[in-house]
């Protein structure tokens, strides 16, 4: 294969790691904000901390995309779709077997999430599947960005970095783009930046099995945080982290309220019609989708040569479908038999 | 519904209650506290609202500041009666959020010799704490508010680093600082309350430099609002509360020592109620909290909750805030407004051998040559050669500062007996200002001039100067003595064993600088006192 | 009580704006670059333009009718002028400045091509004329180790 073929096919791979990060942004969404405050504010805290450094792996992604000459594609036929069935070449990944719902925050909810951001190796439920390795084939999400650096390995060592990694770096989301999370976004300009944004995105989701706090201490020198399926765990199990925890073991530290009665519910995967036309939700969905839409343009601007659009993307884009979201969630569904309320619908519709 | 008692019932919410609803809360996160605000909630962070700033320079929260003064043809309000016009419009938000909203985010320290004033001039009176008293929670204060400065800045002493470092002086600092360097005045980075990068996960984004402080995309500038939003919404405080549009009309008291509650009216109906709190901190900015104190009246208080002495109100002072302009021949840096904040002042003036003549600080502004303004002159239509020759060609430059003044008796704010356009009782000022401030402003000049000849600038006629009220303060002084203050040192009213003022009027004076740091630091110290059971001995709370 | 936002009542109930008006607004808005050299490829700033004309029908439903008014006062301009001599009418015209608006021209060029010159700078036009930085630009933190997000001064040896 030439380096064109190769980069392609590599392009192809983080075309699906991006979706991929993008897709885990709205269940995180919907879940944080189906929550009626002032209740499940802990919970509520870790689930946005978790999106936010979702957001930062996106950015990682998309980093690695543009260093290698590559844009982004978000359109109508790139864009996540729910339930998200998470799979690579019609192949489900192996610790993905499952879907993901736009839900409101349920204890099934916890289980999902902790699901998604499962460490490699952990428990028996896992080791039974390795065995299984032979007939069922299949990635774990950390063997697929593991593969990504592999392939850019042996790429560098054929054509050199410098062919490699030709992209513009002033077109990536550099660090000052970025704000309120653990973690920054890294630029990637050769080989030992990819495998650091990389690390990232794979420590950050999964830690370790023998750690339950997340790499990032060692990559920004900030202080140790918990890794995001331990986070859940803390959720899962209403009760904090202490530092002396066992990954293994329940979380033994302070505990904390988790009611999971106070939501605001609605129908899991919400469908346009589920709200009669020309009701106050439909219209709010329809303002929802389109501000969405424009978001997800923007976002494809942003990793597609113009970061500065991220801006926009998040301050008018996140902030505003969020407060949309929040207006649907407080209306009842008028006459619905299981009193579910509004929730957006999360779909592409043609901009303007 | 919020309740209507609370262990601790906050008057106003600005920088001075959410900053003692924030430390209260970090000790008990069970705390019982309530925020009362007479103005309402304007949305901040808001695209489509920093959107229309950009492009109209309309702010959302106008409408929550004063109108002007009463003039042949404008109703108006509020009343400006001494010699000297002090204008309230402009100086104060009354809004969620209190005048941080609006605010510029200058966090100066006030110097160790700032709180001898008495001693050092005879005027005024010495503060009843020292520099070092406070040192400890303006460092607190500096990482609360997330400032932005140059941590080896020998100005004044400090035993902490800022939390970000100082941002770099700008292209436009540099005829100036060279000018000051070649008349032998020092100059430093300017302290500025704008989030840096974090290390850690925070809700407050670093600033971008994006040139729109007044209303801030990221909130990366310090508002109240934003950090109250942030507790109420995310944080794990059930017994926090805040009610807007909540008008407080006096302050009931049982036996002459304790209060009991406020009255208060909603804005815009005659719902009146009573709130009740263990312990009332006034913490509605100098003017409104003085006026809440003197309308306060009772059998025990027959002049108003404070003011046996006759000092609430009085002694009030203000910064005159002075704008020097110079012309120069060419721009051949071509230098533009690329920040909405000041990077480059000099504390050379704000000296003790300055003290008695007055104090005074000089800031490059940014935004100079002010007569240039790409988009006004594209806006009239000016083509593009011409519009190169105006960003090359002769301009202005400019210094900016704030001199110290001194309390006089006679000098006061008091309520008049009519509505604000918000409900709020409106206000008298009276104020006039020393025979001496013309010769003071002319040693200034004197100064500036010689700085403008070597930058290669002229002094373009006299300088402007504001007395605008933003930075009133001394209206409820601290002190030991109850002849000679309003409060005690812990902020407590003499003779009342709940009540607390927490605004720049507890400030015994403000030196030449912005006060906000020090109310910010003065607030947390006051929230370490009660912490501490309200009768803590002074600095018992140590480094915070 | 109601928070001030940038979202009018009233706008909820607004109909889209059509693709002609769009074009003209997006037109307008490439003019300026082009009349004022100061932004050869607009492309990039498209989708930003596109939040800017919703967010400013979402404050003000009229802003809506004076975004299809401009689509009509163009198109008169171009047919008497020339697409050119039209867009500097607009831009140049001294009595189209004149406040308060009352003509069409009068409240396209003051409520919607003038309050395009304010983005179009915002947003990089500004770039152009020699600076690093512009109020109401994105211009990026203060990263420690890095450049500055504006033009900074040169210490003297």
């Amino acid at each position: 294969m030439s380096l064109p073929q190769e980069r392609e096919q590599l392009l192809h791979r983080l075309r699906t790691g991006f979706l991929l990060e993008l897709g885990t942004i709205p269940p995180y969404m919907m879940a944080l904000l189906s929550i009626r405050a002032p209740h499940n504010r802990v919970a509520a805290e870790l689930i946005r901390t978790v999106m936010v450094e979702e957001m930062l792996h996106m950015t990682m992604v998309g980093n690695v995309t543009l260093s290698l000459g590559g844009r982004v594609a978000i359109d109508a036929d790139h864009v996540p779709r729910y339930p998200l069935s998470l799979d690579f070449e019609g192949q489900r990944f192996r610790d993905r077997r499952f879907d993901v719902d736009l839900a409101p925050l349920s204890s099934a909810t916890i289980d999902t999430f902790m699901a998604i951001e499962q460490p490699d190796g952990w428990g028996a439920e896992r080791q039974a599947m390795a065995t299984a390795e032979l007939e069922i084939p299949g990635l774990t999400i950390g063997d697929f960005y593991r593969q990504i650096v592999q392939s850019l390995e042996s790429m560098c060592r054929e054509y050199g970095e410098r062919a490699v990694f030709s992209g513009d770096p002033g077109h990536q989301v550099s660090e000052d783009y970025y704000w309120s999370a653990g973690g920054k976004p890294i630029k990637v300009v050769d080989l030992e930046t990819a495998r650091r944004a990389i690390d990232v995105v794979i420590d950050q989701g999964e830690g370790t099995t023998t750690s339950i706090y997340d790499g990032d201490h060692r990559q920004f020198g900030q202080r140790a945080e918990l890794a995001h399926f331990f986070r859940f765990r803390e959720i899962h199990y209403g009760r904090h982290y202490q530092l002396t925890d066992k990954p293994h073991a329940p979380p033994t530290g302070a505990p904390f309220e988790v009611d999971y009665t106070q939501v605001f519910p609605f129908k899991p995967n919400p469908r346009p019609g589920d709200y009669a036309a020309g009701t106050p939700l439909a219209q709010l969905n329809r303002r929802f989708n389109k501000a969405y839409t424009l978001m997800l343009v923007q976002l494809r601007e942003a990793f597609g040569g113009t970061p500065r659009t991220l801006y926009t993307a998040i301050m008018n884009g996140m902030h505003g479908i969020s407060e949309i979201a929040r207006q649907m969630l407080a209306l009842p569904i008028p006459g619905d038999p299981d009193g579910y309320h509004g929730a957006p619908t999360f779909e592409w519709v043609e901009a303007r | 519904m919020t309740p209507s008692s609370a262990d601790v019932l906050i008057i106003g919410s600005g920088v001075a209650a959410a900053a003692i609803a924030e430390r209260l809360l970090r000790h008990d996160a069970r705390a019982s506290i309530l925020i009362v605000e007479a103005g309402g909630k304007v949305k901040l962070k808001d695209f489509g609202l920093w959107q229309n700033y950009l492009v109209t320079g309309k702010l959302p929260y106008d409408p929550y500041k004063d109108f002007n003064y009463p003039d042949r043809d404008h109703p108006g309000e509020n009343a400006s009666t001494g010699g000297t016009q002090i204008p309230l419009a402009g100086a104060r938000v009354m809004t969620y959020g209190g005048s941080t909203i609006h605010w510029g985010g200058w966090s100066f320290r006030l110097k160790p010799e700032d709180f001898r004033l008495y001693s050092q001039t005879g005027e005024s009176i010495d503060w009843p704490i020292s520099y070092s008293d406070l040192e400890p929670y303006y460092s607190a204060a500096e990482h609360y508010i997330g400032v932005s400065g140059d941590s080896s800045d020998p100005t004044v002493p400090r035993n902490r680093a800022y939390p970000f470092p100082a941002f770099p002086f700008t292209l436009e600092d540099q005829p100036i600082a060279n000018a000051m360097k070649a008349c032998g005045i020092p100059y430093s980075h300017l302290p500025i309350a704008r989030h840096g990068m974090t290390q850690t996960e925070s809700r407050h984004a670093p600033c971008q430099t994006t040139g729109t402080c007044k209303y801030c995309p990221f909130g990366a500038r310090y508002a109240a609002g934003n950090f109250l939003d942030d507790m109420t919404e995310w944080g794990n405080f059930p017994n926090l509360h805040l009610r807007v549009n909540t008008i407080v009309e006096h302050i009931l008291v049982d036996a002459k020592r304790t209060a009991i509650g406020i009255q208060v009216v909603t804005r815009g109906s005659d719902v009146r109620e009573v709130l009740t709190g263990k312990t009332i901190i006034v913490a509605g900015g100098t003017i409104e909290s003085s006026k809440l104190l003197l309308r306060s009246r009772s059998s025990g208080w027959q002049q108003g909750i404070g003011n046996d002495a006759d000092l609430v109100g009085r002694n009030f002072i203000t910064h005159p805030y002075f704008i020097f302009t110079g012309a120069i021949a060419e721009n051949p840096l071509r230098l533009q407004t690329e920040m909405d904040f000041p990077t480059l002042c000099s504390r050379h003036f704000d000296s003790e051998a300055e003290q008695k003549a007055g104090k005074f600080i000089l800031v490059n502004p940014p935004g100079v040559p002010s007569s240039l303004s790409l988009v006004q002159q594209m806006q009239n239509g000016v083509r593009r050669p011409k519009l190169d020759a105006a960003i090359t060609g002769s301009n202005q430059i400019q210094l900016h500062g704030m001199l110290e003044v001194f309390s006089r008796f006679n000098n006061r704010v008091s309520n008049l007996d009519r509505r604000n356009h918000l409900g709020m009782y409106e206000t008298q000022v009276d104020y006039t200002q020393d025979s001496t401030f013309d010769s003071r402003m002319a040693e200034i000049q004197g100064h500036v001039a010689a700085i403008f000849d070597k930058a290669g600038a002229s002094l373009v006629g006299k300088p402007s100067v504001s007395w605008r009220a933003d930075h009133a303060a001394c209206t409820c002084r601290m002190s030991r003595d109850d002849a000679q203050g309003v409060v005690d040192p812990d902020l407590k009213i003499h003779g009342m064993d709940n009540l607390y003022v927490c605004s720049n009027a507890v400030f015994d004076s403000t030196g030449a600088v912005n006060p906000t740091l020090t109310l910010t630091a003065l607030a947390i110290r006051l929230a370490d006192h009660l912490i501490h059971g309200g009768a803590a001995p002074l600095a018992a709370g140590g480094p915070p | 009580m109601r928070e001030q936002t940038s979202h009018h009542p009233l706008s909820e109930r607004m109909a889209p704006l059509d693709p002609a008006t769009w074009e003209a607004l997006w037109q307008l808005f490439i003019q300026i670059g082009r009349f004022w050299g100061n932004v050869p490829e607009p492309e990039p700033y498209r989708t930003r333009f596109q939040t800017f004309i919703t967010s400013r029908m979402e404050l003000n439903p009229l802003y809506r009718e004076l975004y299809i008014q401009a689509r009509h006062v163009i198109e008169d301009l171009i047919a008497a002028h020339g697409v050119e001599p039209a867009y500097e009418v607009l831009f140049t015209d001294p009595l189209a400045n004149l406040a308060p608006p009352a003509t069409p021209l009068q409240f396209t060029r003051q409520y919607v091509s003038n309050e395009l010159i304010a983005l179009q700078l915002a947003l990089g036009g500004f770039l152009a004329f020699g600076a690093l930085n512009y109020p109401g630009y994105f211009g990026g933190g203060n990263v420690p180790g890095a450049p500055a997000p504006y033009r900074t001064m040169q210490e003297e040896p």
